[in-house]
């Protein structure tokens, strides 16, 4: 069966690098961009993003985004993968440089060419994505769905009920939900029962010490011993290239952006949806474990094989 | 064993009035008097439903008082869909023949505290409009609530109001601000736990044959469950009835400490229950939630309850 045609939209922080390391084996990337996001300098989402692809291996150009979110409002500090978002790892030499065209309109151009089947995979905050929809509208038509990482389906990681990537930059989500493109959330709820023990990380490393299995125990390392070990893009790439290893349910999802304790939360809405919304967010809720870890594992073991 | 004294402050409303069903009957709890909100009806609806139930179960001797008829800043906003015209339409209640005390909610609310030589549980089931006005006006009783055992909010995606909120917040979401920052202790019984506590439509036979209190229950689960079928669910949430099942035999629920705010100016998310289940903010824990039931004992405790009517007899004569 060929493989899904997406484009990656990072913001550099190192659960990208497990999401790109899968779909270069189970997806057909067709480019990379790149935003900000939640790292605290910018530039470091631009160097790591493109390091990222280099070790992923992915031969496509890279694109860069926007290094602000749609509004100038503050964002959630950043508390992941150390203060430069790639747990202090020293990555390859880029494979390819920065394209000059920018972001939107790389999206644009590959949504065009891929005739309504491009898949826009999102491991960050929208940013990039609502641009592209600001500037052409008709982009939401072209587009099959937005596969993404963020939001949640109860509780949150940056307050009680908001995840980061959606309290970094809510008023993105909201443009992209609003677009009337098809949506498959990949939350913090799936996240939490995604992630690993110290033990599960041992499992996939396998004592292993090539580059890939040393940085995936960096990634591990990197969080303080009673955070949750999870990485959210890994899961999304998962969930589109073998849905059958992960349940689903539909909702119709509402972007809170005007309140002070939830903007950014993830509203699904039951009874009181207004008519004519459909239940077009597919929802990730639980995922099988092992296929998870044996997924990781045996692709980390290809990489360090070839390497 | 010293009786838990508890003034119920609710908006029958057809869970409302299986939740005073269920008080009245139970021996560890001494009902002080009830207090009607504006909520699933108008308030001279809800008030005179609350007269009708006691009514019914012979008990002219239980003190209700009415409340404000209307939300503190919001408009009035009523759920007949669910309940009905009357708020308890489906079964026929006997007019109420006792009088209703002369002063109002509040002011019955602060004389029963005063009076009282022990610290008593509220337990709204309704807006918390008069549970927030008595905090307002009489600071000085605040000790002397126990603590104040809920039915409202939500913490994880369950709704029953417009966006992520549920009904009881949603009609009055300034109110309940003022009860969760109050620092009395809160039991939250929201629609994570009581969407889940019914009786099932299976089941609805046995409560037939547990006499006149027990056919009560079923006909009110009939009207009010015309919804649920119609959506597809399996019984009818007995949202109301948790709290005073909580007090009666806490085991039955699972709870969980944590902070809940008020959301009071969202878009989507206005009279939501905003619960810190994993603590992430570090502000401290002011709400026990109810997150499950043991569903079938608590079926069994309501099913006793309509039988014990039966032995003590329903007469006001």
């Amino acid at each position: 069966m060929s493989k899904i045609p997406v484009l990656i939209d990072t913001d550099g922080q190192m659960d990208s690098l497990w999401g790109m390391i899968l779909a270069k084996h189970f997806l057909d990337v067709k480019a990379v961009t790149v935003c900000a996001g939640k790292n605290d300098n910018p530039e470091h989402s631009f160097d790591n993003a493109a390091g990222f692809a280099a070790m992923a291996g992915l031969d496509c150009t890279i694109s860069a985004g926007s290094r602000r979110t749609v509004l100038s409002k503050r964002k959630p500090p950043q508390k992941k993968f150390l203060p430069d978002g790639k747990c202090g790892l020293k990555l390859p030499s880029p494979g390819r440089a920065y394209e000059e065209l920018p972001a939107w309109d790389r999206i644009y151009e590959e949504a065009k060419a891929a005739q309504g089947e491009l898949v826009l995979l999102c491991f960050g905050p929208m940013t990039n994505l609502a641009i592209t929809i600001f500037k052409y509208p008709e982009v939401c038509q072209m587009i099959k769905k937005v596969a993404f990482v963020g939001g949640s389906y109860d509780y949150g990681d940056a307050s009680a009920v908001v995840e980061v990537n959606m309290a970094t930059d809510p008023e993105a989500a909201r443009a992209v939900f609003q677009s009337g493109i098809r949506m498959e959330m990949y939350g913090y709820n799936a996240e939490l029962k995604s992630a690993f023990t110290n033990a599960e990380t041992g499992r996939i490393v396998d004592g292993a010490n090539g580059p890939y299995t040393t940085a995936f125990a960096m990634s591990g390392m990197s969080h303080k011993p009673d955070e949750p070990i999870y990485y959210g893009p890994a899961l999304a790439v998962m969930g589109l290239s073998m849905p059958e290893n992960m349940t689903f349910e539909r909702h119709n999802i509402f972007i809170e952006t005007k309140s002070d304790i939830c903007r950014g939360r993830v509203v699904p809405l039951t009874m009181y949806t207004p008519l004519g919304y459909a239940k077009d967010t597919k929802v990730a809720m639980d995922l099988d474990k092992e296929a998870y870890i044996s997924l990781l594992k045996e692709t980390l073991a290809s990489y360090e094989a070839i390497d | 064993m010293n009786k838990i004294p508890i003034l119920m402050d609710c908006d029958p409303g057809h869970d409302d009035a299986i939740a005073i069903i269920l008080a009245l009957s139970s021996e560890k709890l001494n009902v002080l008097g009830i207090t009607t909100a504006c909520g699933n009806q108008t308030i001279e609806k809800t008030t005179k439903n609350a007269q009708g139930i006691c009514e019914f179960l012979g008990r002219r001797d239980i003190p209700i008082a009415k409340g404000r008829n209307a939300p503190l800043l919001t408009p009035v906003y009523t759920a007949g869909i669910a309940h009905g015209e009357s708020g308890l339409d489906g079964p026929k209640l006997p007019e109420p023949k006792a009088p209703l005390q002369e002063e109002s909610a509040v002011v019955f609310l602060a004389k029963k505290l005063a009076e009282s030589t022990e610290p008593v549980v509220l337990v709204p089931t309704g807006p918390l409009t008069n549970i927030a006005t008595l905090i307002l006006c009489y600071p000085q009783l605040i000790p002397k609530i126990d603590k104040i055992v809920l039915m409202g909010g939500s913490v994880v995606s369950g709704c029953s109001g417009r966006g992520a909120s549920e009904f009881n917040i949603m009609v009055d979401p300034y109110a309940a601000d003022i009860v969760y920052t109050s620092g009395i202790p809160i039991v939250m019984m929201g629609l994570d736990v009581t969407n889940f506590t019914t009786i099932g439509f299976d089941e609805k036979r046995k409560f037939r044959n547990a006499g006149r209190v027990g056919t009560l229950v079923a006909d009110l689960t009939d009207y009010f469950g015309r919804g649920f079928e119609m959506v597809g669910w399996c019984g009818v949430p007995i949202h109301d009835a948790c709290t005073i099942a909580y007090l009666i035999d806490s085991s039955l629920f699972t709870m969980k400490e944590m902070n809940v705010r008020i959301d009071l100016n969202g878009e989507f998310t206005m009279g939501s229950t905003v619960g810190d289940y994993y603590g992430v903010e570090g502000q401290e824990t002011n709400a026990l939630v109810g997150l499950a039931s043991d569903r079938e004992r608590f079926v069994n405790l309501l099913l006793e309850a309509c039988a014990g009517y039966e032995k003590g007899g329903c007469s006001n004569e």
